[in-house]
């Protein structure tokens, strides 16, 4: 009977080392998996850059400022109108209403108090599995030395 | 857990015969011996398969793949925009984003753009520029399941002489899997 037992502690401890090693590798390759994958949609996300450049390098006819000219202009005269304007244009131009189902520019100061925002809704039909929300940010200053303006673009599209 | 206790107990009892067998046997030293044999040997195949399993499970992580296609489209999409030799413009300095009108050719992009693994279609403002031919003969990527297919629209400035307009720049890129 003894014997019965030693051989059973040597199976058994054989299974539980099996075991272990497998719920070690299952998370250690679910978890390195996903992070690769977050890296490269990372990366990819980093292409909608040239969007948020371009839309705040756009001339304007108004005193020949640039978009984000025009945005530290509103914040110190905090009016907001030429630039909602602007921004509509922007999203009547660009938005292409069957792929993308949302656009959105969002200004916020240092302190996170939201002083301009516009939407532009599209067709909130595309699936979810096709439908990828992109954002980014960029600072801009203003004429107080110590205050700047976050200015974020975000765009939720399909990718085919 | 019955089974385990099961499998100790089969062992013990295959033990326990070859130790009545050699109780019967005079020379009991060369049975003594045999009897460890046997029971090693029942010891090193449990062994190896539990030490093929580990392996198994060992390997499987390194045999899944991550689906990079993605990011190799997002790579040849910003090598059009960013790069002086294909579409940026460049006054001193090269301007990301900014299209000089003069670069949007065909000449140009195929020259700046090398890869036979792609199809590519850049549309500027309806003007459609189709690269690599050998995978543009037919509809752009019309069987799905056997290529990877991408499609990215930019909003982007045009640079033409002097004059600054605004613009749709879309590139759509697709590769076999």
């Amino acid at each position: 009977m003894k014997k019965a037992q030693e051989e059973l502690m040597f199976v058994f401890s054989l299974i539980f080392l099996v075991v272990v090693l497998t719920l070690f590798f299952i998370i250690m390759s679910i978890a390195s998996h996903d992070k690769i994958k977050n890296q490269i949609d990372s990366l990819e996300n980093g292409e909608i850059n040239i969007n948020l450049i371009n839309y705040l390098r756009t001339p304007t006819n108004f005193n020949n400022l640039s978009i984000s000219g025009l945005i530290t202009y509103s914040y110190h005269t905090n009016n907001y109108d030429n630039l909602k304007v602007i921004t509509q244009d922007f999203f009547d131009k660009f938005h292409d209403k069957e792929k993308c189902q949302t656009m959105l520019i969002n200004v916020l100061t240092k302190d996170g108090d939201r002083v301009f925002q516009l939407i532009s809704s599209g067709n909130t039909k595309t699936t979810k599995d096709k439908f990828a929300l992109k954002s980014n940010s960029i600072f801009i200053p203003t004429l107080d030395a110590d205050n700047k303006l976050k200015v974020t673009y975000v765009e939720g599209c399909t990718n085919e | 857990m019955k089974s385990l206790f099961l499998v100790g107990a089969k062992l013990a009892e295959v033990e326990r015969k070859i130790n009545f067998k050699m109780n019967l046997n005079k020379k009991g030293e060369i049975f003594n011996l045999t009897k460890e044999w046997i029971l090693w040997i029942v010891r090193a195949i449990v062994f190896f398969v539990i030490f093929s399993i580990i392996i198994i499970i060992i390997y499987i992580p390194l045999f899944s793949q991550v689906n990079a296609d993605g990011l190799k489209h997002s790579l040849l999409r910003q090598h059009l925009i960013y790069d002086k030799n294909c579409l940026a413009y460049e006054n001193d300095k090269v301007y990301p984003g900014i299209v000089d009108i003069k670069k949007f050719n065909k000449d140009n992009l195929e020259k700046c753009f090398n890869s036979q693994d792609h199809g590519v279609q850049v549309t500027l403002n309806n003007h459609l520029i189709k690269l690599n031919e050998k995978l543009n003969k037919f509809e752009f990527c019309f069987d799905k399941k056997s290529f990877y297919c991408s499609n990215q629209t930019f909003y982007i400035l045009i640079k033409n002489n002097d004059k600054t307009e605004q613009g749709k720049l879309n590139i759509a890129i697709m590769n076999q899997k």
